[in-house]
């Protein structure tokens, strides 16, 4: 980071520093939303303190955290490209076409729960690497940059989906354009003994869950992830190395991929139980802003998901009392900026303060030089920070 | 009518040679006259040879070709200003965000000032979310890869939140609209070839005629110049513009430096942020201009109406080498193929024929003739992608529900046949300080 290494840092300063990142980007996100909402001749005061009374009760709390999941997800998919200097933009492709098999496999299966739930994320994670395969084999063998393939393919995945949903996977005929209904063997359960109906919680928190464990082992704490981040620092000096840069950029868009097609299936298997029209279209997105505002962190993303799903929650209410509901999505999309310049922010801050307080400290150095007798009392600040 | 005959010459300049052979681009001398000439004449012999054998007159038809210009328009006015902004180094994601408020602005201006109004409010529009960018990614240096997605995220949004505030308290408009435009910008055809200015138009009479040849050359003629709209001929114009500018001017040394060795730039007195500000504000507004051709050939602002343009944009930018004449060309194919994808079946069928020769001929003759020890590497991909799109043509009926992904899959399919040749500007992404950093 921009830090200096020469400055010693005080661990409460650095968790100043961390914190202040996500908390200054939500207060700048705030503020931005509420000047839009003044421009339109609302009050932003009265918005705002009912999206929070709806959004802290425990329904709207427990539907945040459902919401949070495929966010989380995308989050962690994204995240695991960004650490190879890749950027997936096809997460919205492999997403939609990794919940539509996803949704044939579950419905279609004729196995009990406890394999057929399993084998259903395999497959969906299956489909998804594969969508991203063709990007990652694309930009080694034809150094087509991946950016463009993937928005790409991700227009011709639209195509695909409408395509394999009107003519093959349409169960029934007439107005019904969904797969089959998955039954009660292919669904995920609500993870048991927290609440029912509306208040229970999709056991996909705990996929999510491991997704993150899984995203922090791979990536901080295995050679794999080392040599990831190397290749993605410095292609040059992995190469010599003996790091295969063109295989790391595979793995890493096949991961990606595959985490991405779990995207989808929080909302197959928990909510709509077949794939249809309703799958949200802009989870890519919103879980990129989930990867932003968390720093690639697993636990910051995780928070962040959770933020950014409790708003668009809590948005939902404005329509009840006229105020309009879009100021969920203006939230979501600002947040996305904010996150960055919060921590352009922060950081400024915190190298200017470690500035000051090296000034200082060399003063403080000179002054005994020239008076060594005069002070020999530590102050608090250059003991703390050291 | 084999590739066999052309001088290397022919292929190299539009794919490979960057920046430094380009100063002589566009001096046109008389072998590069015959050059396309002869180009256009294998492509207009290959269209009338696939109208025949897949027995689909819309690929020659006048309305065809109409559309394909159309279509080509918008898509290359946005690559364009992506252009200017990533030839100076700035990489510019947000492409169809500036073209969203392209669109926003142009449904505001075209209700309360008319069609010519629209399209200065689509440069305005587009101009907001330009300062955006410039202020995030040269003042602040923040991520432009970020900053960008941002913008796209943000002016979808903002644009419906402000369609709510605005256009639905207008007469006639709603959330997802604009009250309609009076009017249009003119529509110019040429004289005596389409019968523009009360003079007779020849291509319609050739079209009409039915003979082999001639019918098929006035419907291409004729679609490409018969009721043009000015919004479209300046769009076109801009990009010889852009061109000159670039190669020719001070500012486009500039420019270039500013993309390729800020350092340099900056070593000799020029001001990179300057330039980089100047890029990313007119990209910004060609993007937004974009826009306003949009609401203009649908009379209003709607919701969505971009569709994914700045990205194809994006992509055909990357695709055209970031030189004009190469996204001009990425854009027409991507306009054609997209035009022939809403029309009938059997025209996308000759499309498939010409593009299963095309790049059959290309992987023959990169076989026979290319760069020695990667003769295989570039030659077989491209003749196995012609061999399964002849085996396409031939054999596999095309449901009518493939076609609207057509431009997406013919662009990739170039791409991949094309693939290799890229080289971005060298500084692209790299942030350059203002001053040395004290901090």
């Amino acid at each position: 980071m921009t830090r200096r290494r020469t400055l010693p840092v005080g661990l409460p300063r650095r968790l100043a520093v961390t914190v202040a990142g996500p908390f200054v980007s939500v207060l700048l996100a705030l503020a931005v939303t509420a000047l839009f909402l003044t421009a339109g001749g609302y009050s932003a005061a009265s918005a705002f303190s009912v999206m929070w009374a709806y959004g802290v009760q425990p329904n709207s709390l427990v539907s945040s955290l459902n919401g949070a999941v495929p966010l989380y997800v995308a989050a962690v998919a994204g995240a695991f490209a960004v650490r190879m200097g890749l950027f997936n933009i096809g997460v919205d492709g492999q997403y939609r076409m990794a919940a539509l098999a996803g949704a044939v496999a579950a419905a279609s299966l004729p196995f009990p729960l406890a394999v057929r739930l399993p084998l259903t994320l395999l497959i969906a994670c299956a489909v998804g690497a594969g969508w991203a395969l063709i990007p990652a084999l694309l930009k080694i063998h034809r150094g087509v940059n991946e950016v463009i393939t993937s928005i790409l393919l991700n227009a011709i995945a639209t195509t695909i989906v409408a395509v394999l949903l009107s003519g093959v996977f349409r169960s029934g005929g007439g107005q019904n354009t969904g797969t089959a209904l998955i039954d009660d063997g292919g669904l995920m359960p609500a993870l048991p003994g927290v609440g029912t109906g509306q208040g229970s919680i999709s056991s996909f928190v705990v996929v999510a869950l491991l997704a993150g464990i899984v995203y922090y082992l791979v990536i901080e704490r295995s050679v794999f992830g080392y040599s990831l981040r190397v290749a993605a620092r410095s292609p040059e000096a992995a190469e010599s190395a003996g790091i295969r840069v063109d295989r790391k950029i595979v793995q890493a868009m096949l991961i990606s991929g595959a985490v991405a097609g779990l995207v989808g299936l929080p909302h197959i298997l928990s909510v709509a139980g077949r794939f249809d029209g309703t799958l949200p279209t802009d989870l890519m997105f919103t879980g990129l802003a989930a990867t932003l505002l968390g720093r690639q962190h697993p636990i910051g993303m995780a928070l962040g998901a959770f933020v950014l799903a409790f708003v668009e929650r809590s948005a939902q209410v404005l329509g009840l009392v006229q105020l309009p509901t879009e100021v969920g999505q203006v939230f979501l999309a600002v947040v996305l900026l904010s996150s960055a310049v919060g921590y352009w922010l922060t950081e400024r801050a915190d190298a200017r303060i470690a500035l000051t307080l090296a000034l200082r400290r060399r003063l403080r150095a000179a002054r005994d030089a020239v008076a060594p007798g005069a002070s020999s009392t530590p102050t608090p600040t250059g003991g703390a920070s050291r | 009518m084999s590739l066999g005959p052309n001088p290397p010459t022919t292929l190299s300049p539009s794919h490979g040679a960057p920046a430094r052979a380009s100063v002589a681009r566009l001096r046109p001398s008389s072998r590069r006259v015959r050059a396309a000439l002869r180009w256009a004449l294998l492509g207009l012999g290959l269209l009338i040879l696939a109208r025949y054998l897949a027995d689909a007159p819309g690929i020659t038809a006048s309305s065809t070709w109409g559309s394909a210009l159309r279509l080509t328009v918008p898509i290359a006015l946005v690559a364009m200003g992506g252009l200017f902004s990533e030839r100076s180094g700035v990489i510019n994601v947000g492409l169809e965000g500036m073209m969203i408020g392209g669109t926003w602005m142009a449904g505001l201006f075209g209700t309360l000032a008319g069609p010519w109004a629209a399209l200065l409010g689509g440069v305005v529009g587009g101009l907001c979310f330009g300062v955006l960018m410039a202020v995030l990614c040269i003042e602040m240096g923040i991520n432009q890869l970020i900053v960008g997605v941002s913008i796209n995220v943000i002016a979808a949004a903002v644009a419906r939140f402000m369609a709510d505030i605005v256009f639905s308290q207008m007469d006639g408009g709603t959330i997802a609209r604009s009250p309609r435009i009076g009017g249009d910008v003119p529509h110019l055809s040429l004289p005596v070839v389409s019968g523009g200015f009360g003079t007779p138009d020849v291509s319609r009479v050739m079209e009409s005629s039915e003979l082999p040849v001639v019918a098929q050359l006035g419907g291409v003629l004729g679609g490409l110049t018969r009721d043009v709209s000015v919004a479209a001929v300046l769009g076109l114009l801009i990009i010889p513009l852009v061109a000159w500018v670039l190669w020719k001017t001070p500012f486009g040394l500039r420019w270039r430096a500013a993309g390729e060795e800020p350092a340099a730039l900056q070593a000799l007195g020029g001001s990179v942020h300057r330039t980089r500000w100047i890029a990313v504000l007119v990209g910004s507004g060609l993007a937004g201009f974009a826009g306003g051709y949009l609401t203009l050939i649908s009379q209003g602002y709607i919701e969505n109406q971009t569709a994914g343009r700045g990205f194809i944009g994006l992509a055909t930018l990357i695709f055209g080498n970031w030189t004009p004449s190469g996204v001009f060309f990425g854009a027409s194919l991507f306009g054609i193929s997209d035009a022939v994808g809403i029309g009938r079946p059997e025209t996308l069928r000759a499309l498939v024929l010409v593009l299963a020769v095309v790049f059959a001929a290309v992987g023959v003759r990169r076989l026979l003739r290319g760069t020695p020890g990667r003769r295989l590497r570039d030659g077989v991909p491209s003749l196995v992608l012609g061999v399964v799109l002849l085996a396409v043509f031939a054999f596999v009926p095309l449901p009518a529900a493939v076609s609207s992904a057509t431009p997406y899959v013919v662009t990739l399919a170039v791409l991949v046949v094309a693939g290799t040749r890229m080289r971005p500007p060298a500084a692209l992404g790299r942030l350059v300080p203002r001053r040395t950093r004290r901090s």
